[in-house]
């Protein structure tokens, strides 16, 4: 008897299984694997009939492609910006929102709301508040007296990637606020009412009790920056196209470009699994990091 | 001594959670302050946040300066009402057989949900885009919201796998025993102690889908016919740029109910947000 109701287990564990696996297989797995056929051929969708198989030629030429490499040390220089504020300026705010005696919520809600604009939004509005003659930006430097510094903030190919490292921490911050707010929230206080009895300062206790205790939730914080940042893509496609002169067009817009714009599906596959081991990695060695400081 | 020195503690909270309040709240007052100003207002009247004569022309003249906006809003509207649902479902479904059943390839199907998590959109994008533009899907409605379906499974079963992780599995024995299929006992005894992962799915694939552009831009963003997040570009774009008033009445209306849901289900987001991250 115990057969068959296993079988049936079984049976019933697929059922339930069904429509999921259609959509996953259809729509996930298969892209997963077709894209990396494409990326093995030669497929310009406007002229060639079907794929030529090339072999990794396509990734032979990433190599010597300018264009590629450029994107990528944009994407490189954009991360190294980002990642950083993002992680400093999101413990700041969580550390303040968790401290502050009254209205909390209100605090958390205010940094938070950027989250429901979503990119093209965020990148239609900081494109307004960022231009040249009619921006919120200049005005307010303007009134503040350094109305000298005013341009056309995107511009401007010196401070295009800066503008969008600004605009991104606007739209993300709050993802991390709440991330680090959870792991606040998680210390037990006795841990700082020991740190308080050793005379421990303020500076100390954070060092020794705050940021120890907070370890999984900076590796949360930090794979989920860095995925954004090398999937940078709605608010320069929106804000810059890319420009100028290429001054903002990541990973992301080059594999996009390659692919709708150009039509090499080839190539532009090639690329995009360059894009997704490297997310896939970062995240790997992330959470090996994060892992291994925790046993040590 | 110590009194005080909580007290600059606090006022320092107080001053950075105040600043930073603030510097992402200013950016949306300034579009809903705008959208209350004349074109003139806005381009002659400089150092003054709020209106000095506030007006309701934006927002009457909405349907006829912008005609299009009614269809991206729809559309909009269609795409999320048929995508979270079977999000939610289908996700509901298999995260049931995954927490519960031991089974030939559950882990075969579990890493590969993971994975999935973790793989960035752009690597489906060209097939998927193939696979329409050969079954004449593209720029259809059916051609977006079944990606969004796909794309929004992984993530939506980790959170239903976890939570029915959480809930003790007696109830479920007790409704067998008492005769129940197994669809019964996740029906009706399962899937509504789950309730807050179905909730946190709910909330995380409307925010997803609602604000999605890369495959709207790519599926469903030729010609007239498209979703808000893309439309939206296209009013800035052609020949609208200045018009900044109507594009602050447009963005003030399509974020409003975006606003309202999210401000309901924001605590589950929260733990959504964890959970996934914790997992993936």
């Amino acid at each position: 008897m115990p057969g068959r109701r296993r079988r049936r287990e079984i049976a019933v564990s697929y059922a339930f299984l069904t429509p999921a696996l259609l959509f996953l297989i259809a729509l996930l797995g298969y892209p997963i694997v077709d894209t990396f056929y494409l990326s093995l051929t030669k497929y310009n969708f406007v002229y060639d009939d079907d794929p030529a198989f090339v072999g990794s030629g396509n990734y032979a030429a990433l190599l010597d492609n300018s264009g590629f490499i450029d994107a990528f040390v944009r994407t490189l220089g954009f991360t190294a910006m980002f990642v950083p504020l993002f992680l400093g300026g999101s413990l700041l705010a969580a550390i303040a929102v968790n401290a502050v005696p009254r209205f909390s919520n209100l605090f958390r809600s205010a940094i938070f709301l950027p989250i429901i604009v979503g990119e093209s939004v965020t990148g239609v509005i900081f494109t307004w508040i960022f231009s040249r003659d009619f921006g919120l930006f200049n005005q307010f430097l303007g009134v503040i007296g350094l109305g000298a510094w005013a341009r056309g903030w995107v511009a401007d190919p010196r401070y295009a990637l800066m503008t969008i490292v600004a605009v991104e921490l606007w739209l993300l911050l709050g993802v991390g606020m709440l991330i680090f707010l959870a792991g606040l929230r998680s210390i037990p206080t006795e841990l700082y009412d020991a740190a308080a009895v050793d005379g421990a300062s303020r500076t100390q206790t954070f060092i020794s009790v705050t940021l120890p205790s907070l370890r999984i939730h900076i590796v949360i914080a930090t794979v989920w920056a860095l995925v954004q940042a090398v999937k940078l893509f709605g608010v320069p496609y929106v804000m810059t196209h890319g420009g100028p002169a290429g001054a903002t067009e990541t990973l992301y817009l080059y594999v996009w470009n390659a692919a709708f714009k150009f039509f090499e599906l080839g190539q532009a596959s090639a690329a995009g699994y360059v894009v997704a081991v490297l997310i896939l990695l970062l995240s790997a060695l992330t959470y090996a990091l994060g892992r291994a400081g925790r046993e040590a | 001594m110590r009194l005080t020195s909580r007290r600059i503690s606090a006022l320092l909270a107080y001053a950075v959670a105040t600043a930073l309040s603030v510097l992402f709240v200013v950016p949306l007052a300034w579009v809903v302050s705008s959208s209350f100003k004349s074109d003139q207002e806005i381009y002659t009247v400089h150092g003054h946040f709020l209106s000095v004569q506030p007006t309701l022309a934006h927002y009457v003249d909405l349907t006829s300066d912008l005609p299009r906006f009614p269809d991206y809003m729809l559309n909009s509207v269609i795409v999320t009402v048929a995508s979270v649902p079977a999000v939610a479902l289908i996700a509901a479904l298999a995260g049931y057989p995954l927490a519960r059943y031991r089974f030939p390839g559950r882990n075969l199907v579990f890493s590969f949900v993971l994975l999935t998590v973790a793989i960035p959109y752009v690597l489906y994008l060209v097939p998927i885009y193939v696979i329409e533009s050969a079954t004449d899907l593209l720029n259809t409605l059916p051609g977006l919201i079944l990606p969004y379906i796909a794309l929004n499974l992984p993530l939506a079963i980790v959170l239903m796998e976890g939570s029915y992780r959480t809930i003790p599995r007696d109830f479920e024995d007790a409704a067998r025993i008492d005769g129940c299929s197994p669809l019964r006992a996740w029906w009706s005894v399962a899937l509504p102690l789950a309730g807050p992962g179905v909730a946190a799915v709910i909330i995380f694939t409307f925010v997803a889908v609602w604000e999605e552009f890369m495959f709207a831009v790519t599926l469903f963003g030729a010609g007239d016919n498209t979703t808000f997040p893309v439309g939206i570009t296209f009013l800035q774009s052609e020949g609208q740029s200045y018009a900044f008033g109507q594009l602050s009445a447009t963005i003030v209306i399509a974020l409003a109910p975006a606003l309202g849901i999210f401000l309901l289900l924001q605590r589950y987001f929260v733990r959504g947000l964890l959970e996934g991250g914790l997992k993936g």
